[in-house]
C-alpha cells in the first residue's frame, strides 16, 4: 500500500482501506405515502391514477444530476398496499429533482388508494 | 461542514463523516435454496443483499399480499440456476449493538449514533450504485425479436461488471423492484417480484426481472410465455463484502 489508511477488525477483516465507499445514510428509513387520486390520467391507453408523497423530504445535497453521490433506495421489504402482487399496476418512481427535496410518484390502476414505503437516502 | 470529520477515499468518495449519519454493517448471512425462507427481517432497519457463486438467476417470491414483508425465498424452481442463494442481512450501524470493544476506532456522527467501527465484522465497500429507473425498461415477448422462449437467451440489461473473474463476496441490493408493461395486444400487466438479478458467466451482473404468462392471472393458460423486465425503482446497490 503507497499511501493511506488500512484499518482492520481484530480477526484480521480489513474494514476500511483508501479505496472503501460506505454507503452512508442521509436519511433513515421513513415512510412516505402516497394516495391516489380519482382522475385516470392513462388516456386512452390503460387506466391510472396518480399520486404524489407529501410533503417533499429534505435532502440535502441532491440535486437531479448527482446520481452517483447521493441515492434514494425504496426497501422492498417496507410497502405496505393494495394487491401488489403479480396481475396488477402500480410503479413508484423517484422524483429528485426538487431544490433540495425529493418525493415519490405512485401511478397505478387503484384509485384512492394509499400505498406507503420506506425510503433511505444514502450519500457515497 | 462546520466542524468534524470527512474521509474520502482515493475516488473522492465519501467512507465516513461526522455530519452524516449511520453507515451500514453486515449482520447475518447465509445461503437459502428453493424452499428455504429467509425469515426475520425488520425493515425499518434492514435489508437483504444477494449472491451467488456461479452463473444463474437470483430470484425472489412475489407474493408480499399488501403488508410489510419480513422474509424471502427464492424462486422456488426446479432448475439449479435458481438455488443456493447466499444472502447478507444488512442494517444500519448504530442499530447492530455496542461497538465498544476498548480498542480500535469508533466514528461517531453530531447525534452521537455510529457512523463507523473498526469492529464492523465486515467491510461493505460500495462498489456501485444504479439509479432507480436506468434498467429494466426492455420487455419482449415469446419468439419475437430479439427475444425467445428461454431465460438464457434473453439479453439482460448489465449493471456491474466485476473484473476479478469471481463472483465471490459481490451481493447486490435491489431494493423494490417492479414491472407494467404492455406485452401483447395492448394488455398490460404489471406486479413485484423480489430481487431478481442474472449472475451471467462472463463476471457481469445483469438486472433483469423475467416473468411468465403462465404466472400473470387473466390471460389463460394456453398462452406462451412473455418476458418482460422489472424497472428498478430504488437505486440498486453492488456491494463487496470485505473479508
Amino acid at each position: 500500500m503507497a499511501y493511506g489508511m488500512r484499518i482492520r477488525n481484530a480477526a484480521g477483516t480489513i474494514t476500511l482501506d483508501t479505496t472503501t465507499r460506505h454507503g452512508n445514510l442521509l436519511i433513515a428509513p421513513t415512510t412516505l405515502s402516497v394516495t391516489t387520486g380519482s382522475t385516470n390520467i392513462g388516456g386512452s391507453g390503460p387506466v391510472r391514477y396518480q399520486g404524489f408523497s407529501a410533503p417533499y423530504l429534505g435532502v440535502t445535497g441532491i440535486t437531479a444530476s448527482n446520481t452517483t453521490d447521493i441515492q434514494v433506495h425504496v426497501v422492498g421489504f417496507g410497502i405496505v398496499g393494495t394487491n401488489l402482487g403479480y396481475g396488477n399496476l402500480t410503479t413508484v418512481t423517484v422524483d429528485r429533482g426538487l431544490s433540495g427535496n425529493v418525493r415519490l410518484i405512485v401511478n397505478s390502476v387503484f384509485q384512492n388508494t394509499t400505498f406507503s414505503y420506506k425510503v433511505m437516502v444514502f450519500r457515497f | 461542514m462546520a466542524y468534524g470529520i470527512e474521509v474520502e477515499n482515493s475516488s473522492g468518495k465519501l467512507q465516513f463523516g461526522t455530519g452524516v449519519r449511520e453507515s451500514l454493517t453486515m449482520v447475518a448471512s447465509g445461503t437459502a435454496n428453493p424452499g428455504d425462507t429467509v425469515t426475520g427481517i425488520d425493515p425499518t432497519k434492514e435489508f437483504l443483499a444477494f449472491n451467488r457463486t456461479t452463473a444463474g438467476f437470483i430470484r425472489g417470491s412475489h407474493n408480499i399480499s399488501g403488508t410489510p414483508g419480513t422474509s424471502w425465498s427464492p424462486e422456488n424452481n426446479s432448475s439449479s440456476n435458481y438455488g443456493a442463494i447466499n444472502w447478507i442481512k444488512v442494517r444500519i450501524a448504530s442499530l447492530a449493538g455496542a461497538q465498544n470493544t476498548g480498542y480500535g476506532i469508533n466514528v461517531f456522527t453530531a447525534a452521537g449514533a455510529v457512523s463507523f467501527s473498526s469492529n464492523f465484522t465486515y467491510g461493505l465497500d460500495v462498489k456501485q450504485v444504479l439509479n432507480p429507473g436506468d434498467f429494466g425498461s426492455q420487455q419482449g415477448q415469446n419468439n419475437v425479436s430479439p427475444f425467445t422462449n428461454t431465460s438464457a437467451a434473453m439479453p439482460a440489461d448489465i449493471g456491474y461488471t466485476i473484473t476479478n473473474n469471481t463472483f465471490a463476496n459481490y451481493y447486490v441490493a435491489p431494493g423494490l423492484m417492479q414491472f407494467d408493461v404492455t406485452i401483447q395486444n395492448g394488455v398490460n400487466r404489471g406486479g413485484i417480484r423480489r430481487e431478481t438479478f442474472k449472475f451471467n458467466s462472463n463476471y457481469t451482473i445483469g438486472v433483469e426481472g423475467l416473468v411468465s404468462y403462465s404466472f400473470i392471472s387473466g390471460l389463460g393458460g394456453s398462452m406462451q410465455r412473455a418476458r418482460v423486465r422489472q424497472t428498478n425503482s430504488s437505486a440498486i446497490l453492488v456491494i463487496l463484502r470485505r473479508g
